[in-house]
């Protein structure tokens, strides 16, 4: 990513960030959102988190790989079952990190 | 005394900041470690130390920034990492939704700023105080204080993890704590069936959408999600209704 790209993107985020927590503030009484799309909202991050992060671990090099070369894999999975049943998000982190690096020495 | 007189619970503006900012000190212990890792992660992603701190302190949104990390390394369009990063921000809409009767009468700079300091952590400790309070006192600055102490440790704690991230080799593949930072969350935010489905469906159609221009396949995932979540969650009801 060049030079100035990077700041566009920065400023891009910033004001996407305070347009979602300021906005509806800021309009109270004037505006308020449809409980519909309120419900809706509801379902964003699970859908947007899950939308990144699985081609992150499936693909590798360009395309599928479910074999022991794809370290990424195997550790986002350990990773995910640890947060399933500890909800301690840097402990998987840490978890995912150590996982990445042991099967790297596995398939070597 | 009309009926709708505030309930007096703080003394002074000044004392409602201070509980709003002890409120959140049991949940500093999580935030400390997940402002390093994200720090860290930000600048294995390759970012200059200049703009990691700009996006840390501008931005404030570890979940939102995490979330970009792994696109931006992929040199992703940046209108698609804008997109995404306010798609994972919606969330924030709702709880700027639920707390807004609360702040209805406040002049629009401090609405702004109350806007500026919604934090998950903020919002799910204010709601629980106010829920037998409706017309607490000074509750604009309790929630401040709480926003502001989270938004505090959290930027420190980023910006430590930046400074130190520069000094790691690059073969300790740290940007990948990012992608686990996201999966962790994942799994934090599935709560139940129509959670899971919308995660699902979010990432296989993300998955199968791969090879679409400019990273698109991950907006369309993310939309496809949302939209399995909603239907999801109307046929679980229509079954639950039908038994």
């Amino acid at each position: 990513m060049n030079g100035w790209t990077i700041w566009l993107v920065i400023a891009g985020m910033a004001v996407g960030t305070i347009a979602n927590r300021a906005a509806l503030i800021m309009l109270a009484g004037k505006f308020d959102l449809p409980q519909s799309v309120q419900a809706s909202l509801r379902f964003a991050p699970a859908a947007a988190l899950a939308a990144i992060v699985v081609p992150e671990l499936f693909v590798h090099q360009g395309q599928v790989d479910l074999s022991l070369h794809n370290g990424k894999l195997f550790a986002g999975l350990a990773g995910f079952a640890l947060a399933m049943l500890t909800r301690n998000t840097t402990l998987s982190m840490v978890a995912g990190m150590l996982a990445l690096h042991g099967v790297g020495l596995l398939a070597r | 005394m009309s009926a709708a007189a505030p309930q007096l619970e703080f003394a002074s503006p000044h004392a409602a900041w201070i509980a709003g900012a002890t409120s959140v000190t049991p949940f500093i212990l999580g935030t400390i470690p997940f402002g390093l890792v994200t720090g860290i992660a930000t600048k294995a992603a390759g970012l200059s130390l200049e703009a990691s701190i700009a996006m840390t302190l501008m931005v404030f949104a570890g979940t939102a920034q995490i979330s970009a990390l792994p696109l931006i390394s992929a040199g992703a369009p940046a209108l698609v990492i804008i997109l995404t990063a306010f798609i994972v921000n919606l969330r924030f809409m709702i709880y700027s939704a639920t707390v807004a009767p609360y702040f209805k009468d406040l002049p629009l700079r401090w609405k702004f700023l109350i806007g500026y300091f919604v934090t998950d952590t903020g919002f799910a400790l204010f709601m629980r105080k106010v829920a037998d309070r409706p017309s607490m006192n000074h509750r604009h600055w309790y929630f401040i204080g709480g926003g502001m102490m989270i938004g505090l440790v959290w930027s420190a704690s980023a910006v430590v993890g930046i400074v130190a991230g520069a000094r790691v080799p690059a073969s300790w593949q740290l940007e990948f704590a990012a992608t686990v930072g996201i999966i962790a969350i994942l799994a934090a935010v599935i709560r139940n069936k129509a959670d899971l489905s919308a995660a699902i469906i979010g990432g296989s159609v993300a998955l199968a959408a791969m090879h679409l221009p400019m990273k698109l396949g991950l907006v369309l995932g993310a939309v496809a999600g949302i939209a399995g979540g909603v239907l999801t969650r109307r046929m679980l009801d229509r079954l639950e209704a039908a038994a």
